[in-house]
């Protein structure tokens, strides 16, 4: 009777854990695609990556120190700008390069041939700057423990478009550092500099978001999507179209200040800039940008969420092409108060 | 002397009643043999029957599975008659034909009525009746997940139904994430679907109607039922309380799962030195009703339903060397309460109303608490922290209808329901003392949202010619939610054509609009699931459905049918890409897209309702559609797509057989093509893809719902045995789910395997499939007296 009982309770056992098996994929057969990632600012010179993709439900060997994505080398790639001028880009391992830095207002056209593929090819229009004014800050202290920094400026928004944003604050952190002789004189002087971009927090009702805390990683935007890579906020003009509208944004002030980090001294020292970056671009850009956030943000996919889709603006392959123009602007940090 | 009797319409009215036990019977024939003029008796049992130029009359009173009642009435003036037919589940198949609302001969098209007997007889899960699970199996209906309750219907959503309990909306069906339905099979009386034609006396959901009436009770004598099975206990009472006055109907079902742990649990507490310690899950369902009739002509119902489901954990900590205690409660409640008062009163015998007061309540309640006590130089000190977290809805509602029958050719309903809803999206409290002071007592996010709609409608069942009849109404309905007034006038027609004596031609066209949105996560039922109402930018839905089809009724009372249908819905609510919900309302009009869809296909339904062998096949073919293209929501790229259940052929076939009272057995058969999934199929750099981020890798999905699963399929199989005792019936209920153990799909998933070999690294992904449920046999023990 024993015996039985622990032969029924393996049974179900065996019953519970087969619910998993593998099962034969069904579809089409899936063929690489080639894959444009093209994000380009109108302050740099026009570059395009090429590679192909892999088709998930597949085999394959990659040899140490070969690339993930087969590159895509021997494309011939052209450049229309505004219907006249074609360029044709320098070949570099996938990376095609274009000697032509976008000017706001140009209409792009990418077209790409690849020996036994179909065309592809992208558009791309370079929006204007965003007009940003009034830029100030002022330290702002929660409590005693906690200095935060508000940041504010007007983005003037045109009228008759529709218009894609994103607002970042950018720290460049310069580091100098000295060496002396026995003497005291300085025999040598270098310098480091390296950019990053800051996490913030926004109280704007525009953004639908009360959130005040320093440390979030995910601000909203007023369609609701999250920003990309945790510092940016991407949005569209759908609240104040043909209006100029003020912004507030805050971020942690701790790091800020060059001597945070113990660099004061004779022999090094270090200056941080703080720049305000407003960008704006193409609805295929923001679309891409937004849906590249949420597939980062999405922890639950496949469970409770449909997976996120990214959006291609490319006709005949997957990727992105697009051009955004950037207004910078400095922001000044003021004095820390210390308690 | 005959020309004042020719002039002048006589009214026959009346109630018609089960003979043994006193209860309505609802959708009786009630048919004139001498003019051929008939009606069907009413959700009360109640029916009208006006006749012109004639001096008496053979009225023919027939029900399923009830012997039919001839009775001669004179007709000099109005009479009323009252008719007690007795059940006879033996009869000759050929001797009853009655007007069930999907037989050839009513207007109404897209509706089916499952008797009650048969929804107890299919085969389910643990053995539980569940009325949803039934209705599930029938054409144009939809499951969704495995297992679970939700129903989709004719392309529309789990939201999108009306369920009424005793004309009163519940909010959630659900028990146990959807597992099993909020109705107990032992309190219900009459079961049917409206898939579309919807009568104008029905709105404020696009997509179906399950209109559920309880037993009013036997009103001759106390009856009563026990049964014991896997999951739940279940009680049942019935009788009356004044004889053939005042009837009482009592339904208690519970799950008893969390009352059997509780030893284990105190066995585990005494083991880590913990005082005490309960914790476990139930659901129950509780009905009542009570009846009471003062007269022929007026009755009074009282109706309550109460149903919910709880987790729940309880510690207790007493440290006597320390002399301190320390209490822990969590508890997570959700369910419905739904109460009703009605009256009947027959105005005249042309004129029945109907008067209603209703109140219902959904709710979610999350309660934590955790208490410290200690003692310190001689003084009681308190440390205590509650938190909760409560949404919900609740409404109240007046309702007036009529059903007048001015004369044999009509049959019209008319009415007005005011309905104010309060939508609680949800509220959070924080209670937090330390040493006795009290820290913070604080009420976040009590916004409540309180709406109001009123509906108008009037409908009339018309009989043009003897082979055409048409049931023609509308609804003028609003809604008025935080200065928002949303109107809209809905019209409904539909319509038979007898082509021969058992066959007729259906056609019908029906407008609704929904003012209320169900927010949930995934298509399993959660307590997190959150109704909200439609706002300044989130607008109603609304469909438009026309549907056409034939209906035969076979002497051996099969009825055929088949049906078609197209559908378009509006304003229809999908969670963007990546966007979850997780039990907050707040900021949830940003995370969803408002699209339109789309739905079309054929039924076919032949559907045995008496006999030894009863059941129905029904097989339907359809596509469901969606597409969300407007500026700044769009889905899939702006592109259509299909539905997730968009499923194109699904065929049920439900069979029991009774040959005695001493046995029954039933089986159960589904297929139907697999659902569709958002499946990546190619792999794509990611934004930041470089030598640096090696493994910045982006599973691209080409389009939405690109990939269809395997096929799901399953059978059940029970077998009832009974045995009447000296005081009781005693039923032994064995049935298998999945008797043949089908690993149906309820997800698919990549998954990777890398493999290196010093050189390089070889890269493989394969698809799994994960299944819920593989064969699950159950026993229950049914004591009836």
């Amino acid at each position: 009777m024993k015996k039985i009982k622990i032969l029924m309770l393996l049974g179900a056992v065996a019953m519970m854990v087969s619910c998993e098996k593998k099962i034969e994929f069904e579809g089409e057969d899936v063929e690489p695609m080639v894959v444009v990632h093209g994000l380009n600012d109108a302050d740099n010179p026009i570059v395009v990556n090429l590679c192909y993709s892999r088709p998930i439900y597949s085999s394959f060997y990659v040899p140490n120190g070969g690339d993930y994505f087969e590159a895509i080398d021997n494309a011939n790639v052209t450049l229309t700008i505004d219907g006249s001028t074609v360029l044709t880009a320098a070949d570099s391992a996938g990376r095609y390069s274009f000697a032509h830095t976008p000017q706001p207002g140009e209409h792009l056209v990418l077209d790409i041939e690849i020996p036994g593929k179909e065309p592809i090819s992208a558009v791309a229009d370079v929006m204007a700057r965003p007009a940003v004014r009034n830029v100030e800050s002022e330290l702002d202290a929660d409590d005693e423990y906690t200095n935060f920094l508000e940041v504010s400026f007007d983005v003037t928004d045109k009228k008759a478009t529709s218009d894609y944003y994103a607002v970042r604050l950018r720290m460049d952190d310069t580091v100098y550092t000295r060496n002396y002789d026995d003497s005291g004189n300085l025999i040598m002087e270098d310098t480091s500099t390296s950019s990053s971009y800051v996490y913030y927090s926004c109280t704007d009702y525009l953004l639908n978001s009360n959130t005040d805390i320093i440390d979030v990683g995910i601000v909203d935007d007023p369609t609701g999507q999250s920003s990309y890579e945790g510092t940016c906020m991407t949005f569209t003009d759908a609240t104040f179209n043909g209006q100029t509208h003020h912004f507030k944004v805050k971020v942690a002030a701790y790091n800020l200040y060059d001597d945070y980090y113990g660099y004061k001294g004779k022999d090094q020292t270090r200056t941080i800039g703080l720049y305000l970056e407003v960008s704006s671009m193409s609805r295929d850009l923001y679309l891409y940008r937004q849906t590249s956030a949420a597939y980062s943000d999405d922890e639950f996919q496949a469970i409770l969420s449909e997976p996120v889709q990214i959006h291609s603006n490319i006709e005949g392959g997957i990727g992105i092409f697009g051009v955004s123009s950037t207004s910078v602007k400095r922001v000044e940090v003021p004095n820390m108060i210390y308690y | 002397m005959l020309l004042p009797i020719m002039a002048v319409a006589q009214t026959v009215s009346g109630t018609v009643t089960d003979e043994a036990t006193g209860e309505t019977l609802i959708g009786a024939t009630v048919l004139d043999t001498r003019s051929g003029k008939g009606t069907v008796t009413n959700a009360y049992g109640r029916y009208t029957l006006t006749l012109k130029g004639v001096k008496d009359a053979e009225l023919r009173f027939t029900y399923v599975g009830y012997k039919p009642q001839t009775h001669r009435v004179d007709l000099s003036a109005n009479r009323q008659l009252n008719v007690e037919l007795e059940a006879n589940v033996m009869l000759d198949e050929v001797e009853v034909v009655a007007e069930r609302v999907n037989s050839p001969r009513v207007s109404q098209m897209s509706a089916i009525e499952v008797p009650v007997e048969q929804i107890k007889l299919v085969p389910v899960i643990f053995g539980e009746t569940d009325v949803l699970k039934a209705i599930q199996l029938l054409p144009g209906v939809q499951s969704g997940t495995e297992g679970m309750s939700g129903l989709y219907v004719r392309g529309g959503g789990p939201d999108q139904n009306l369920f009424l309990l005793d004309g009163i909306p519940l909010y959630n069906v659900n028990h146990l994430g959807g597992f099993f339905s909020a109705f107990n099979g032992d309190a219900i009386k009459n079961v049917t679907l409206y898939k579309g034609s919807f009568p104008a006396r029905f709105t404020g959901r696009i997509s179906s109607v399950l209109d559920i009436t309880s037993n009013n009770g036997n009103d001759k004598e106390w009856h009563g039922s026990g049964s014991i099975g896997v999951i739940s206990a279940k009680i049942n009472v019935e009788g009356p309380i004044i004889k053939e006055k005042t009837t009482l109907n009592f339904s208690l079902r519970r799950t008893y799962g969390d009352i059997l742990l509780q030893p284990m649990l105190m066995a585990v507490a005494m083991q880590d030195g913990i005082d005490g310690l309960s914790a476990g899950y139930y659901f129950y369902d509780l009905n009542a009703k009570v009846t009471h009739k003062f007269s022929d002509r007026s009755r009074l119902y009282a109706t309550w339903y109460s149903g919910d489901d709880e987790a729940y954990m309880r510690v207790k900590i007493n440290d006597d060397i320390y002399g301190e205690k320390s209490y822990m409660k969590l508890s997570y409640r959700w369910g419905n309460m739904a109460t009703a008062i009605r009256w009947n009163y027959e105005l005249n015998p042309q004129l029945f109303m109907n008067v209603t007061g209703s109140f219902t309540r959904y709710r979610n309640n999350l309660t934590l608490g955790i208490e410290d006590i200690w003692r310190q130089q001689g003084q009681e000190y308190r440390d205590e922290v509650k938190m909760g977290l409560n949404s919900g809805i609740r409404d109240v509602a007046a309702r007036v209808d009529f059903d007048y029958a001015p004369s044999p050719d009509h049959a019209v309903k008319f009415g007005a329901v005011a309905t104010l809803h309060t939508f609680i999206p949800q509220v959070q409290t924080a209670y937090l003392m330390s040493s006795n002071t009290q820290l913070a007592d604080t009420t976040f996010g009590e916004d409540r949202i309180s709406a109001g709609e009123f509906v108008l409608y009037g409908e009339d069942d018309w009989s043009i010619t003897e082979a055409l009849k048409i049931n023609a109404g509308a609804a003028l309905s609003g809604f008025a939610v935080e200065g928002h007034f949303y109107p809209s006038i809905q019209p409904r027609l539909s319509g038979r054509l007898m082509l021969t004596d058992d066959i007729s031609m259906k056609a019908g066209y029906s407008y609704m609009t929904q003012y209320m949105h169900l927010l949930s996560n995934s298509n399993i039922s959660l307590p997190t699931d959150l109704w909200v109402p439609v706002t300044a930018r989130i607008e109603p839905m609304k469909s438009h459905q026309v549907a056409a089809g034939l209906f035969y009724s076979w002497k051996y009372n099969i009825d055929f049918s088949i049906e078609g249908y197209y559908k378009v819905m509006d304003n229809m609510l999908e969670y963007k890409s990546g966007s979850t919900f997780l039990g907050s309302s707040i900021g949830w009009e940003d995370m969803v897209s408002s699209g339109r869809g789309w739905a079309y296909g054929v039924e076919f339904l032949a559907q045995k309702s008496i006999g030894d062998i009863t059941g129905w096949l029904g097989y339907t073919w359809s596509r469901t559609m969606r597409q969300f293209d407007r500026e700044g929501q769009e889905l899939n790229n702006g592109e259509p797509f299909p539905a997730k259940y968009d499923r194109i052929h699904d065929i049920s076939l439900t069979l029991q057989y009774k040959p005695n009272d001493k046995f029954d057995c039933g089986v159960t058969w589904v297929y139907c093509t697999g659902n569709t999934a958002s499946l990546a199929l190619q792999e794509i750099p990611g934004e930041n893809y470089s030598s640096v981020y090696y493994y910045d890798h982006i599973n691209y999905v080409d389009s939405r719902n690109n990939y269809r699963l395997p096929a799901y399929h399953r059978m059940d199989a029970s077998v009832n045995f009974h045995k009447q005792k000296k005081r009781f019936l005693r039923t032994v209920s064995i049935s298998v789910y999945n008797l043949y153990n089908r690993q149906n799909p309820f997800m698919i998933y990549p998954r990777s395997y890398t493999r290196s070999d010093g050189m390089g690294t070889e890269y493989t992904t394969v698809l799994m499939q994960r299944s819920l449920f593989p064969i699950l046999p159950s026993v229950s023990y049914i004591l009836k007296f």
